[in-house]
């Protein structure tokens, strides 16, 4: 009997031992603290150091690109391991990013939204000519979004763009083939005959995706960046109606994109029921020619590529919001920077620090580094890439309406951070389903900027 | 035995027997949670780099926030229905699994099911229903209130939570009702029988007498954990439509890390950590005194 | 009267086999999808895979995405050992607990109920910015014991309760002959509690199983990942890729399941042992 007891404190000392020894104790771990280690995991020369270092994607859909991009950088220069954090469900995003910041553990390099990089601009290595030479490379203007304060905290990578997409198949069948111009929808009236003439054939002329981050995010901003060309004419509108100064129910350019909200909405394939918000199903509809244009970026195609007996060709037209064809938005898409890469200094050594330079040095500049971006479909605002690209129609249609000129500057888009979209979003959809009027979205989307610091 | 060794009996007794549970727990909750309602008093936030003591100011901000306590109103009732259809149910449950059926085995495993998927497929699983399987059968019925989805309006939305924790509760309690079931003296259960009592009146007089204690527990876990639900939400309404069912647990998170206000989230969380503790531990206590010992 | 009886029998299985039906409905769903692809499913949830067409397609591409293999031996050591720990040492606790009526047990025995309801958000970055400041994060071992400590309320409270049913006057007897404490503890009490450690082990086993956010916190590099987390390549920004999900869901449920089939063998053990006893 006595040995039996003392077997099983002698079990339970043991394993609470192993607990305690065994922790912190796993090879190749964290890269945190200061001034730490920088820990090698492969083969390791006697000359170099090798170096691990860490990056957080917030592009959840091409995980696996930056996998295979790592893998093979991994090949080329064994001694830099770079270990990706991926993150699945969009929402965990921000919570993950900031407990990996709270543990020491914060990623050396990361993909983020230009919202994060003003959120987390204490930590971030500045980009500039001595340690980025590379960035000259960049389109004119495409270096301006990841700038905050005068420095470049962010390096761009993609482009997207926004707008009414179309699918040219149906709008052939309906309008007779080449019949259609998308240059001429350049008023609210124009677009209402379109649609008119769709309804008319039987199709619905346009969805709109029942998502807070879609209306909120991405149509209701296309009433602050069409204020005016500039960055800061978007900026200075939104900080007015934060000081109270202004209220957006009497800025004309807001009621007249409500307005065709309303036009879009009266022809809305989901009327039925508008708040389902589901990407998949809604993709189908409009690859499978359920109804005439939807109201989505260029991005939707990375999702159409995956399905079968769909359409292969849109094309963008613009979302007008008065009568007048001459006003700044009738004629134009948006294209926008959506996404940054940036790099940590405050968690990070210096080795560290320049593993993630010469990294995004391949990444973003070099061929073979770009290829990875253009096969996954990506359209990169550097000088050096590759002219002979494919792209699919609804990035060649971005662009074109980039050579003419004819884009809709996004610029403000990156100071609009936080819940904002969450937010001003609900009450798009509060407004889409009917269950608030257009006084009291107003009202909303004052009070919530006036809440905002 | 004299005093003095019976006392370092005693002490020796609560260290090996609670010892290494308090260790574990202390550790990994207790100080955490301790350090967590330090950092409410300071404007402490992951991202920023240094922090300093703000006293009440988070609590303060707290109170204005309108939408938190109407969340908090909202998840009362969500709590309220879940507990009372989760428990009815798997009592049901229990009661016909526990009497002479077949295939009982075969049945228990099936009804346990719904517990093998974690909280966040669930509820994309059930989110898919809602929208696309439901409405399929209002449309082939006609039946106008099935034909949009559940998930879409406000009311109808909350209900689908309630749906959908029932049915991923129900099977989880249902082992535990058992096993209460199953936890009655079977000498019990005959001298009761001799005595004339069956069925309905057996039921009660004896049988859920016996099963306080699973009652109990099976109540908290309800309870607990719908405070908590988290996963769920995000899962299969994501708060919408348009927030509103953005229960207690989610609001918390939002306001912490998405609108940046890590302190009046924390401060949420521990407001309302100490709301549900009095509820759910009065409950506790007063249904303890229901418990016979056998 | 037979009638009547038969009547109601009938009842009972028509009742139950229609919440069979409805129960196992989402579970059936996600197994005829694991073999269509995405689109397949949100075009007809309902329809009969055709198996030519993807077959096993979707299960080869989740085993090879989410680093199966390595997954689930991370998985089944986090889960096992952390279940173990928890039913030792919370039985011995909840033992402890019931036995003696001391003011401290009280105490302890109310903040553990309390625990249970602690919102994961309120602690989650005090934790890991402590064990992060320690150094201790990305180990097993650590999660291991986080488990242990977060499963000490839950499993204390359902012992606690089934203690309690237990006759004191049979460890008496063990006690007079010359037991401590432990011995009385190990051999009378422990063997008595078969029902409900099977019934912790199964709940243990498929919280800690399934469980995504405190891995995803605490386990950094991908050799260390869980199965939870290695599903995470099946969830984009916007959508889902529900088919492959489906199958890796499926691939993760397996395991548990068989652990679930095992052991309600003995929960129906236990119900022969208590009709002997």
């Amino acid at each position: 009997m006595k040995r039996r007891l003392f077997a099983m404190f002698l079990m339970l000392t043991v394993v609470t031992m192993l607990i305690t020894a065994c922790s912190g104790t796993t090879t190749g771990t964290s890269t945190s603290g200061t001034g730490g280690d920088a820990v090698g995991s492969t083969g390791s020369n006697t000359d170099k150091k090798a170096v691990k270092i860490t990056y957080f994607n917030t592009s959840a859909e091409v995980n696996t690109m930056f996998e295979n991009m790592f893998k093979r950088y991994n090949e080329i220069y064994p001694d830099v391991t770079i270990e990706l954090i991926p993150t699945g469900i969009g929402e965990g995003q921000q919570e993950k990013l900031q407990s990996l910041y709270a543990s020491g553990n914060a990623p050396t390099f990361m993909n983020v939204d230009p919202a994060n990089v003003i959120e987390y601009e204490d930590h971030l290595l500045e980009f500039t000519e001595e340690n980025a030479p590379w960035l000259s490379l960049a389109a004119d203007g495409a270096v301006d979004g990841g700038t905050f304060g005068g420095k470049v905290l962010g390096a761009p990578w993609s482009v997207q763009g926004y707008g009414l997409l179309y699918n040219k198949r149906v709008v052939n069948e309906i309008f007779g083939e080449g019949n259609f111009d998308p240059k001429s929808i350049n008023t609210r009236d124009a677009l209402q005959a379109f649609l008119e003439k769709c309804e008319a054939a039987g199709v619905p002329g346009t969805m709109l995706h029942g998502a807070n981050w879609s209306l909120g995010g991405h149509y209701l901003t296309l009433v602050y960046a069409v204020q005016g060309p500039k960055t800061s004419d978007g900026t200075g509108f939104i900080d007015k109606i934060k000081a109270g100064t202004v209220n957006i129910e009497d800025n004309p350019i807001f009621q007249g994109y409500m307005d065709t909200f309303d036009l879009l909405a009266k022809h809305n394939y989901n009327k039925a029921d508008p708040l389902v918000g589901d990407f998949n199903k809604d993709i189908q509809a409009f690859g499978e020619g359920k109804c005439a244009t939807f109201f989505m970026g260029d991005w939707a195609w990375t999702t159409m590529v995956t399905l079968e007996n769909v359409d292969q060709e849109y094309g963008f037209i613009p979302v007008p919001w008065s009568n007048n064809p001459d006003d700044y938005g009738n004629t134009e898409v948006v294209m926008v920077l959506p996404k940054f890469q940036c790099i940590n200094k405050s968690q990070s050594t210096p080795e560290q620090q320049q593993a993630a330079l010469d990294a995004l040095a391949w990444m973003l500049s070099e061929p073979e580094g770009q290829q990875f971006f253009i096969d996954a479909g990506f359209y990169m605002p550097y000088k050096n890439v590759r002219d002979d690209v494919v792209y699919n129609s609804m990035t060649t249609s971005i662009s074109e309406y980039a050579q003419r000129g004819k884009t809709i500057n996004l610029g403000c888009f990156s100071y609009i951070s936080g819940d904002a979209w969450t937010e001003t979003g609900n009450l798009m959809l509060k407004y889409l389903s009917g269950a608030i009027n257009r006084d009291e979205l107003a009202q909303g989307i004052n009070n919530y900027w006036k809440s905002v610091k | 035995m004299n005093s003095k060794s019976k006392l370092l009996n005693n002490i020796g007794n609560f260290v090996i027997f609670i010892g290494p549970s308090l260790i574990a727990f202390s550790c990994v909750l207790l100080i955490p949670l301790i350090y967590g309602v330090y950092l409410t008093f300071t404007n402490y936030s992951p991202i920023k780099l240094t922090y300093e003591f703000v006293g009440f100011s988070n609590f303060q901000a707290v109170f204005t926030d309108k939408e938190f306590w109407q969340q908090f109103v909202k998840t009362l009732g969500y709590v309220f229905y879940s507990t009372i259809f989760c428990n009815v149910i798997a009592f049901l449950l229990a009661y016909l699994l526990t009497s002479n059926i077949k295939a009982r085995g075969f049945l228990r495993a099936g009804f346990f099911t719904p517990n093998l998927i974690g909280g966040i497929v669930l509820g994309y699983i059930w989110k898919f229903i809602f929208a696309n399987v439901f409405t399929k059968v209002g449309d082939a019925l006609g039946y106008q209130p099935l034909m949009t989805s559940f998930l879409t309006h406000p009311d109808r939305a909350i209900i689908a939570m309630i749906i959908v924790t029932v049915w991923q509760y129900a099977g989880y309690l249902m082992i535990i009702y058992i096993a209460g079931f199953v936890g009655i003296p079977q000498e019990v259960q005959e001298a009761s029988e001799i005595d004339g009592a069956t069925g309905f009146k057996k039921l009660c007089s004896i049988t859920i007498p016996l099963m306080v204690p699973s009652f109990i527990i099976c109540f908290f876990i309800v309870i607990s954990r719908g405070f908590m639900t988290y996963d769920l939400n995000l899962a299969l309404t994501n708060g919408q439509p348009y927030g509103s069912t953005r229960l207690a647990a989610m609001h918390i998170y939002q306001k912490a890390f998405q609108a940046n206000e890590y302190g009046i989230g924390q401060a949420e969380a521990i407001i309302f950590f100490a709301t549900v503790a009095i509820v759910a531990v009065s409950q506790v206590l007063l249904t303890k005194k229901f418990e016979v010992e056998a | 009267m037979k009638e009547k009886k038969n009547v109601f029998k009938f009842a009972k299985y028509v009742l139950i086999y229609i919440l069979l039906i409805l129960f196992m409905m989402p579970f059936y769903l996600m197994v005829i999808n694991s073999f269509k692809t995405t689109q397949q499913f949100v075009n007809n949830p309902f329809s009969l895979p055709k198996l030519e067409k993807v077959g096993f397609g979707n299960y080869i591409s989740a085993f090879n995405k989410m680093n199966f293999l390595n997954a689930i031996r991370n998985s089944t050591i986090i889960t096992l050992i952390s279940v173990l720990l928890i039913l030792l040492t919370a039985s011995m606790a909840a033992y402890f607990l019931v036995r003696h009526k001391w003011k401290i047990n009280k105490i302890i025995f109310a903040t553990l109920i309390a625990s249970m309801i602690v919102p994961f958000q309120a602690i989650m970055i005090p934790l890991v910015s402590i064990y992060g400041r320690l150094n201790l994060m990305n180990s097993k071992w650590i999660l291991i014991f986080m488990y242990m400590g977060f499963g000490q309320g839950f499993a204390i409270f359902i012992f606690h309760g089934f203690i309690k049913n237990i006759p004191l006057e049979m460890e008496e007897s063990a006690l007079i002959d010359g037991c401590s404490k432990i011995q009385s503890f190990f051999q009378i009490v422990f063997p008595l509690l078969k029902p409900v450690l099977v019934t912790v082990l199964i709940l243990d086993v498929l919280w800690i199983w399934n469980d995504y956010l405190l891995p995803s916190l605490v386990l950094l590099s991908p050799i260390e990942r869980t199965l939870p987390l290695s599903t995470y390549s099946f969830f984009t920004t916007y959508s889902v890729d529900y088919a492959p999900l489906m199958a890796g869901i499926v691939l993760t449920i397996i395991p548990v399941l068989i652990v679930y089939l095992f052991s309600q063998k003995y929960i129906i053990e236990g119900v022969v042992q208590g009709a002997i006893k």
